[in-house]
């Protein structure tokens, strides 16, 4: 329908997304995968402050397990947990960080992973007998991982600390084996920018108002173009969670969401639909980005899913 | 509803015309024999004195996966420079070296191709595939599932496991993916990068499991053999793109100890070290080769100059690839205890000695190799150039003059050191009908594609024989897809959806009870909800399951 009106296509997590996804268009990553994790990694750091909170399977799933396809004991797991106060077990290893500090340490890390000299006592408020000995710990590590949520590095170009960690990660590489973890995929936002990718060549924040799809990373984010007025109708779709409410602006706006919605200032237009996973089958990627899952129909519902919804308007245009 | 092509010169290898003139009757999407005076067509299209082919085929460029959408994330700068603009039947998006899915079957259907086959489908994602492949217009997909680097397969090596017992891992991964053929990429090596090792030759033990390329690639060859799948295993051999990596491809070649191969993208295999660069040609050993051993089959890899992007499994020797990257930026993948990738942006410079020599490795293979049967025509799309350069590329292999111009244009030390400009022979067109289609069908075994006899879906591309072969493999007249007109002059008339092409080897199901308990350790998805079956994938796009025979029904 996009391309069919000259709309934008943005998603509502896409400020976070576009912290990884600047990274990747600048200097590209070394990844890895939950599985991978699991069963493979002897050290893992893990960035920011929710990482528990928003993905609460987290610890239990891929930190917690130390049987191994291979090692013939349990395996030996390094957990550092680095961010502002960041939501870690009792007993866990916390270095404790302003969010808008973390570029400074992993820049530090940096430095003392290639041995070059540091003229300093502290950064970012940890000893530098502490950042020595996560980097020796960094460097020895057989197969390490970084994960960080882009959601909790939410300060103004916060995409330079996903370059920094992505950094390091690359610098080890030259030695060892490490790998990033970006941590994402709430609501669908991977799932709808890789959709995005694939039928356009471009991700999200693309626009088709002049016939040919154009990516604007700055302009294009849906806050910019309703202070702007520079949109004359948004049109909001939240099928999996109905607290995600519209932005509150003067612009018409037409909802496709949970009939669970509740709202402050009713919409122009509101449209309940179902629920994918739930009520009608779909796709969704996974946490790490990579892994498609299938959702399947576990109950009926009288609503249209979105897809129905948004055909039946086209067709109706 | 009849058609007809009346009067066309007919290229149809696979049954014997090299040019007959006769007419082509199509109804119900499938070539029929000429119903007689009485029967009036609804449709006549004169294409007296024009060139008809079967729809081509690539049987090999990487169209879909998780890779490919990595390659796009990469390149915006890359697809603002190739913008194709909204029609009434088209949508808008992006084109050029990672194109997105829908460039990708508009402008494969505009060249008259009409299947293409995605090589490196992880087991693991093999549904984010389907679903790029779902949204790839008008022309069929079918995958090749990767295996040789997961765990589960090296373990049930390294445990001793019976070829019985791998045979039904090997069908049930074709099953569940829905996949036409297994290829392994790198054998070993990229699951021993996850060990931190940054090479392993063909007789290297690998890290964790003591096992070499070569038992791996011998394992799954007979795995691909006993089941009677058509395809032979599809091989992305040792040590890609490092000089000298000849010797690992012909030590390749007779370790498979006569097993039907297939060696792909073998253009980045065949480097030799002489000369003052230690970077020479191994075309005439590996053509040699080739003519050889009948069991042994190749598709070329060709490069040619320009912006690209390569996307490969093989994430060990991206790796290595990565101090290349043009624009600098790249990607490297360890993916789900499965496979890996690696994302690498490349830019062919005709000024560059190595560059300009892999250029001319590329056409010495092509042109001294004497089977067309068993050498097929790609890019490695997009790692060696986009598949729009296809045209370009037939006329290279068509036309000895132009040939010999481009030649005289590149880096003059890696033409001289080549023997390209001495190579005579010209791909004629009943050749290159062999190569793109009826070579592909047949090695894929497509019963009912890449030919125009009775009962062939009726895929076809009629083109005007013009002596700029360019120019007329760029624009084709018409192209029909199951008889129905796609393609006019090189512009799309009506988008249909494409059928997705597997095989279903018999197999023991309860194979399903020994995978299950690594599954629900060490994967992060439940063996049950790994399978795709044909519903999901005609909701991703897929047309319909088209499921081909395997040779024999059961190994006993």
């Amino acid at each position: 329908m996009a391309n069919r009106i000259g709309a934008i296509v943005d998603h509502m997590n896409s400020t976070a997304l576009s912290r990884n996804l600047l990274v990747l268009q600048d200097s590209g990553w070394i990844v890895t995968t939950f599985a991978e994790v699991r069963s493979r990694a002897d050290f893992v750091l893990i960035v920011g402050t929710e990482t528990n909170s928003r993905f609460p399977r987290f610890a239990e799933r891929l930190i917690d397990p130390l049987d191994s396809p291979f090692s013939d004991g349990p395996m030996q797991r390094s957990v550092v947990y680095l961010g502002a106060r960041p939501k870690a077990p009792a007993d866990a290893r916390v270095l404790d960080c302003p969010t808008n500090k973390l570029g400074e340490v992993f820049g530090a890390l940096r430095c003392l992973v290639a041995n070059r000299p540091l003229q300093a006592v502290r950064v970012a408020g940890l000893d530098m007998e502490i950042l020595n000995g996560l980097a020796d710990e960094m460097r020895k590590a057989k197969y390490g991982v970084v994960a960080w949520a882009a959601a909790d590095l939410d300060q103004p170009h916060g995409e330079l600390i996903v370059q920094s960690i992505c950094g390091l990660v690359s610098d080890l590489n030259e030695t060892t084996r490490f790998a990033g973890l970006p941590l994402g995929g709430n609501d669908a936002d991977v799932t709808a920018n890789q959709v995005t990718l694939w039928q356009t060549g471009l991700p999200l924040r693309t626009g088709f108002g002049r016939g040919v799809p154009e990516y604007d990373a700055y302009h294009f984010g849906t806050d910019r173009l309703l202070a702007g007025r520079n949109a004359d109708v948004l049109l909001w779709i939240s099928a999996f969670d109905p607290l995600r409410l519209p932005p509150e602006t003067d612009v018409p706006t037409i909802v496709l969401g949970s009939p669970a919605m509740r709202f402050t200032k009713a919409p122009a237009v509101f449209i309940p639909v179902a629920t994918p996973g739930l009520h009608h089958a779909g796709h969704f990627f996974r946490s790490d980005g990579v892994m498609a899952i299938r959702l399947r129909k576990l109950a009926d519902s009288p609503l249209p899913s979105v897809a129905e919804a948004l055909t039946a308007i086209e067709q109706a245009l | 509803m009849l058609i007809r092509l009346k009067g066309g010169r007919i290229y149809d290898p696979a049954n014997g015309a090299n040019g007959t003139v006769r007419d082509i009757y199509i109804r119900d999407g499938r070539i029929v024999a000429d119903p007689g005076d009485s029967a009036r067509p609804d449709q006549d299209y004169d294409v007296s004195g024009k060139v008809v082919m079967a729809g081509a085929i690539d049987m090999h460029t990487h169209i879909g996966g998780g890779k490919v959408n990595i390659a796009r994330a990469l390149l915006p700068e890359d697809h603002r420079a190739d913008l194709l603009a909204r029609t009434e039947l088209t949508r808008a998006c992006c084109g050029h070296a990672a194109p997105s899915t829908l460039a990708t079957g508009y402008r494969y259907a505009e060249m008259g191709y009409t299947a293409c086959f995605e090589p490196a489908l992880l087991p693991t994602n093999a549904r984010q595939a389907h679903m790029e492949m779902g949204d790839v217009p008008i022309v069929d997909k079918g995958g090749y599932a990767l295996l040789g680097n997961d765990d589960l397969l090296l373990s049930l090596m390294r445990e001793g496991a019976d070829q019985k017992l791998i045979n039904d891992y090997v069908a049930w991964t074709l099953d569940v993916t829905q996949c036409i053929g297994i290829k392994v990429v790198n054998p070993g090596g990229i699951n021993a990068f996850k060990f931190n090792a940054r090479k392993l030759d063909l007789d290297e033990t690998s890290p964790r499991y003591g096992i070499t390329p070569r038992a791996i690639l011998l394992t799954l060859a007979q795995a691909i053999e006993d089941l009677g799948v058509p395809h032979p295993l599809h091989v992305h051999g040792c040590n890609l793109g490092v000089p000298g990596n000849v010797d690992t491809t012909l030590e390749t070649i007779s370790g498979i100890e006569g097993l039907p191969m297939h060696l792909t993208h073998i253009q980045f295999h065949s480097y030799g070290t002489e000369g003052d660069r230690k970077f020479s040609s191994g075309a005439a050993r590996i053509a040699e080769a080739i003519n050889r051993n009948p069991n042994i089959s190749a598709d070329v890899g060709q490069i040619l100059f320009g912006q690209t992007v390569t996307a490969s499994g093989d994430n060990m020797s991206q790796h290595r690839n990565r101090k290349f990257a043009s624009p600098n930026k790249w990607v490297v993948m360890d993916i789900e205890c499965d496979a890996g990738c690696g994302v690498v942006p490349f830019r062919y410079r005709d000024q560059n000695f190595v560059n300009a020599l892999q250029w001319a490795i590329g056409l010495e293979i092509f042109l001294s190799v004497d089977d067309p049967w068993r050498i097929f025509l790609t890019t490695d799309h997009p790692n060696g150039a986009p598949f729009t350069t296809y045209p370009h590329l037939i006329r290279l292999l068509m036309d000895k003059t132009f040939r010999n111009e481009q030649l005289a244009r590149l880096n003059p030390d890696a033409a001289a050191a080549s023997t390209l400009g001495s190579i005579t022979r010209e791909y004629t067109l009943n050749e290159m009908a062999i190569m793109t289609r009826a070579g592909p069908a047949k090695i894929l075994g497509l019963a009912d594609r890449g030919h125009l006899g009775i009962g062939a879906g009726a895929d076809i591309t009629v083109y005007t024989d013009h002596e700029d072969r360019e120019a007329m493999f760029r624009t084709p007249d018409y192209v029909f897809k199951d008889g129905e007109l796609v393609a006019k002059d090189g512009r799309i008339v009506k988008v249909t959806l494409g059928a997705t092409h597997v095989v279903k080897p018999a197999y023991d199901r309860g194979i399903e009870d020994r995978l299950r308990p690594f599954f629900a350790r060490y994967r992060s998805t439940r063996l049950e909800n790994f399978a795709i079956d044909e519903e999901e994938l005609c909701e991703c796009g897929s047309s319909r399951l088209t499921v081909h025979q395997c040779r024999h029904a059961r190994v006993a």
